[in-house]
């Protein structure tokens, strides 16, 4: 992934995300000034107070588009040939970042194509909304500082 | 809210473009049938409440205190470990010379 989902300016989100269906504009900005940053920000054109911390699920779990039930992609309306690039919301409660997890359950899926991003909730997956990540966040954090 | 008696087979229509049809009612269990527009989202409410409610977890407007959070995150977990490591480091590190 690397430069270019930050080089892809505004992206249009026609439903909104679950809860904020006012936000309909994002950008990506990079987190750190790392070579490949583990998170970015998902922030809100609309509303300067909404923004997501957001993560590549492959990070996290091997094989994560691969594993996603066909039908749960269905209303997506990807075209043929198309191949879009899942985020997940990554959480970091302040009094306790060590319990980070990621919502595996409803990436946000990011169409190239048409510049748009969308909450997809894989209801037929066996994905949960609560996935603990701090290990792997560790273990790639250190690795790339050594 | 708007409360309606159906039987299997029969149906409810809102708007004009989504249509509820009520498949089979099994015991506790009613299969529903749901027709609407590709651009309406159609979630079962638990899923949904669970998103919604993850989402509004996960705000965090606050670019600097990221940064914080991952370096405190860091430091706390390394020092938690070095406790651990002070005894195997020092002689693994001592055959190393």
């Amino acid at each position: 992934m690397g430069k270019r989902i930050e080089e892809r300016g505004v992206l249009d989100c026609p439903n909104g995300l679950l809860g904020f269906p006012h936000a309909k504009q994002f950008i990506i900005l990079e987190e750190s000034k790392g070579a490949e940053p583990i998170f970015r920000w998902l922030q809100s054109v609309d509303d300067p107070d909404v923004a997501f911390v957001v993560a590549d699920p492959d990070l996290f779990v091997k094989d994560y588009w691969e594993n996603i039930p066909i039908g749960d992609l269905s209303e997506c309306d990807l075209k043929e040939n198309e191949y879009p690039l899942f985020l997940v919301i990554v959480t970091v409660p302040a009094d306790d970042p060590l319990k980070m997890t990621a919502n595996l359950l409803a990436p946000l899926l990011l169409s190239p194509l048409t510049k748009t991003i969308r909450q997809v909730v894989l209801s037929h997956s066996d994905y949960v909304s609560h996935y603990p990540v701090f290990e792997k966040v560790r273990s790639v954090l250190v690795g790339a500082s050594e | 809210m708007l409360v309606l008696t159906r039987r299997g087979g029969e149906g409810i229509v809102i708007g004009e473009q989504i249509v509820i049809t009520i498949l089979e009612v099994k015991g506790t269990q009613i299969r529903i049938g749901i027709e609407a527009p590709k651009d309406v989202s159609i979630y079962r409410k638990e899923l949904y409440l669970d998103i919604v409610g993850a989402n509004k977890k996960a705000v965090l407007n606050d670019r600097q205190r990221l940064e914080t959070l991952l370096s405190g995150m860091l430091n706390k977990k390394e020092e938690a470990e070095g406790y651990e490591k002070v005894g195997k480091g020092a002689e693994k590190d001592g055959k190393a010379d």
